[in-house]
């Protein structure tokens, strides 16, 4: 059993904060309709500190989201349009020769990466270089420049978009980059009801705009909350064999996987998927982390991070499909017992 | 493990507060668990120790009864320590079970898993769990199914084998390559000694020794050296069949002489004292001498004085019946003989055929002997061969006489052996000669014979019609045909 050595949260610490994060998540599904789940691991992922990655046809809302979500939290909110010729000083700024009391000094302009919410749109249209250039800032949370290392607001999340139709004149993030992103999630298109909806409530497609409702320092009290959901030993178990099982090589790995997986999930998607395990429990008001709440978020977390071979390509398998195949393959409890012996909740 | 669905929170934070009286950890709900989980394995793990540990008595029964009890049905011993082993099955797997079942710790993160519970059924009480008590109450136990029908049928196969191999006859032998199966020789040698040695065929210590002999020779049969003791048997088997042939032989005379006495007993019954002294006293010479050698020397005390006393006074007709009796009992005894010999395979068969006695006749020959030719030793022999000598003459003669067959004729002279004779032969065309190429009909000179053609100077002789294409070239000795001579010209006919 658990023994974290500090008091468990209460429902009295929980409580407001389910209640704080319902009500951003009702703001949300009230401005872009039709798409509750998105929301809610849009949330989730704030919760884990983490960047995430849009993939969606356009049109489908996933500017808006992040511009409500930032008008939500109350954050600074920046957006880049990534072309192909975007450089990298574009991105993270860079120093300007200035005169200042009759001195020319170089002074640095700090570019639209020095923001809580950065809005990266069309992420790959931008060349490598550039891409590249935000790896620091995703991960240390700050830039060097003329060797000079500044540290960015806190929080700060990176919000992606791509295209997924539109291969010409783009570029795939490499897989360093890719990894980087917590989550990556599909924006599905709305259905016929959700867009007869927005037809009448909305013309010219202006969206309402939401009130504030969580500043900076309540989502850094969000954070500190998270940070006090237990996640117990067994759990923690489950997420590493589920991590590992993702390699080809690992015994516990299914069939699919040996089949169409050449390279598996690091450990920065277990660090990540822990993360997100606890934000899903405290999002569903508990302060401890269980099984469901990792299945909850597997398929976000590992589905950019698995690369498939092209056999997979040609059979049709996504990585949607191995990752649901290697959740119902491995047994979360690894209890040892036999094959032959099942079991199953009581009545 | 079905993906959760995000969208759904697992428990509600909004359910009835905590009852009082519910237990804060589920402590009972996981000893039920537990103790599920430990029968489950325990079953499983009896089925399966028990399937292996069955196979194991069932080969051990098996070579058990072959080498130790050959065919016979397994001892209830055997049984007995069988079915103990089976209480070690069920200590071994009982051990197992408790080694094997999960921890409190395991069973509450699969109580946890199996329903929803976030996570909240892991955690210790000294945490502050119980604030969320109320998260785990009405936790039910799991519930353990065991998919055992495999093993369960094997369980069925391996106890029809241990019940099969300990019940269904095996035959012995075989079990040790370097023993010979004796066995059923030994038996019927030892069954034809206790025979002969019963009917006094065999004294007491010859047939002790042939008894030792016996033993020693299975004792020492080996199969590295087959013939050596196959010799040794053989070699007993001959000698008993000599002791039972020589014993059957002087049965079979004995039983002549017993009949022969019987017949002269009644003979001289039948001639009621029309014998002369001198008839009677070589009549009386003859059945002491018969009796004696039937009972082969062992004449009871009342026959020797009953022929005491037959010179003096000679045998009344009690006498005379009770010597019949005593010998148609000894024919009696020696038939018996005969067929213990028979039954044990040492019978020969009759050696020569059976005596058939007269007594009519052998009193007339009685009385018709003269007094200085009735001798014992003569009478006997008469009785014996059962056949009264006459005197010669036309009506008495030898009798008839036995047809005898000899050698078979010689066939050579009476048939012939049959020939192949070659095939007919048929002109080869192959040796045909040619005469010459033209563009017509070839030109045949009716006188002049044809080198060619099978009707050159024969006579119909009747024969079979037969079609055959006439050629141009055949025309000639078609023509030569119905011109040959001896044939009417104007009829056709001869």
């Amino acid at each position: 059993m658990v023994s974290t050595g500090e008091r468990l949260l209460t429902p009295d610490e929980v409580g407001p904060v389910v209640e704080q994060l319902t009500g951003v998540l009702r703001e949300l599904d009230g401005v872009l309709l039709g798409q509750p789940g998105l929301h809610r691991m849009v949330l989730v992922g704030i919760l884990s500190r983490g960047h995430i990655l849009l993939e969606g046809m356009p049109g489908v809302g996933k500017t808006a989201m992040i511009r409500t979500l930032g008008q939500l939290l109350t954050l600074d909110f920046n957006r880049v349009q990534f072309t192909p010729d975007l450089m990298p000083s574009d991105i993270v700024g860079s120093p300007i020769l200035e005169e200042q009391d009759g001195q020319r000094q170089m002074v640095f302009k700090p570019g639209p990466v020095f923001t809580n919410i950065l809005l990266a749109d069309e992420i790959n249209r931008a060349s490598p270089k550039t891409q590249s250039a935000m790896l620091e800032a995703m991960q240390e949370r700050c830039v060097t420049t003329m060797g000079q290392t500044r540290t960015l607001p806190s929080p700060f999340f990176v919000l992606a978009s791509q295209n997924p139709i539109e291969l010409e004149g783009t570029y795939p993030l490499p897989e360093a980059q890719v990894d980087r992103f917590l989550f990556k999630l599909n924006v599905p298109r709305p259905s016929a009801e959700t867009m007869e909806r927005i037809i009448d409530g909305r013309r010219r497609g202006q969206e309402p705009t939401p009130e504030g409702l969580v500043d900076a320092a309540g989502l850094e009290q969000l954070f500190a909350v998270m940070d006090r959901v237990v996640m117990p030993p067994a759990v923690s178990r489950y997420v590493a064999n589920l991590v590992a099982a993702t390699h080809a090589d690992d015994p516990r790995a299914p069939e699919l996987i040996k089949k169409y997986v050449t390279h598996g999930a690091s450990p920065r998607a277990a660090i990540g998927m822990a993360e997100a395990a606890r934000a899903v429990a405290l999002l569903n008001g508990r302060p401890t982390a269980g099984f469901e709440d990792v299945d909850a978020v597997a398929e976000p977390v590992l589905n950019h991070r698995m690369i498939l071979n092209y056999q997979a390509r040609f059979d049709g398998v996504t990585p949607g499909d191995v990752v649901a195949t290697l959740v119902e393959s491995i047994d979360a409890v690894d209890a040892g017992l036999p094959r032959d012996i099942q079991v199953e909740a009581g009545a | 493990m079905p993906a959760a669905d995000p969208t759904q929170p697992t428990r509600s934070l909004d359910a009835q507060a905590w009852l009082d009286g519910v237990e804060p950890d589920g402590q009972s709900t996981i000893s039920a668990s537990r103790a599920s989980l430990w029968q489950a394995i325990f079953i499983r793990m009896c089925i399966r120790t028990a399937v292996a540990y069955l196979l194991v008595w069932g080969v051990a029964t098996l070579v058990g009864r072959v080498l130790l009890h050959g065919a016979s049905a397994s001892p209830s011993g055997w049984w007995a320590w069988g079915g103990l082993g089976l209480l070690g099955v069920l200590g071994w797997s009982a051990w197992y079970a408790r080694w094997r079942v999960p921890s409190q710790t395991v069973i509450r993160a699969m109580l946890d898993q199996q329903q929803r519970l976030g996570g909240l059924m892991m955690l210790d009480r000294d945490v502050g769990v119980s604030a969320w008590s109320r998260g785990v109450a009405n936790v039910e136990p799991l519930r353990v199914r065991w998919r055992g029908g495999a093993s369960l049928a094997s369980f069925a196969v391996a106890l029809a084998f241990v019940l099969g191999a300990g019940l269904i006859p095996v035959a012995a032998g075989g079990a040790d390559p370097t023993r010979l199966n004796l066995e059923r020789t030994l038996e019927t040698l030892s069954e034809q000694i206790a025979v002969l040695d019963e009917e006094s065929v065999l004294d007491e210590a010859k047939a002790d020794a042939l008894r030792d002999e016996t033993a020693r020779v299975a004792d020492e049969a080996s199969a590295d050296d087959p013939v050596r003791t196959w010799e040794a048997l053989d070699h007993l088997a001959e000698q008993l069949r000599r002791e039972a042939a020589d014993a059957q032989e002087q049965a079979q005379r004995d039983i002549t002489e017993a009949g022969a006495a019987g017949a002269l007993a009644e003979a001289v019954q039948l001639a009621d004292g029309q014998l002369s002294e001198a008839q009677l006293a070589g009549s009386m010479d003859a059945l002491e001498q018969l009796i004696g050698e039937a009972m082969n020397g062992q004449v009871p005390p009342w026959v020797q004085d009953a022929m005491a006393d037959a010179m003096d006074v000679g045998l009344d007709a009690e006498t005379l019946e009770k010597l019949r009796d005593l010998m148609d009992g000894r024919e009696a005894e020696l038939v018996e003989l005969m067929d213990a010999l028979q039954g044990v395979g040492l019978g020969h068969g009759q050696f020569g055929e059976p005596v058939e006695f007269d007594p009519e006749a052998l009193k007339d020959w009685l009385a018709e002997q003269g007094d200085g030719q009735c001798k014992g030793g003569l009478i006997a022999g008469v009785c014996k061969s059962g056949k009264c000598p006459r005197r010669g003459g036309i009506h008495r003669g030898p009798g008839h006489a036995e047809l005898t067959w000899k050698d078979p004729a010689n066939r050579e002279e009476a048939s012939f052996d049959p020939q192949v004779l070659p095939p007919s032969g048929w002109r080869d065309p192959s040796q045909s000669r040619q005469l010459g190429v033209s563009r017509t009909a070839p030109q045949v000179e009716a006188t002049e014979g044809s080198t060619g053609g099978g009707l050159t100077h024969v006579t119909s002789e009747g024969g079979t019609a037969s079609d055959v294409t006439i050629l141009p070239k055949h025309r000639g000795a078609v023509q030569r045909y119905f011109e040959r001579v001896g044939l009417d010209p104007d009829n056709g006919s001869r």
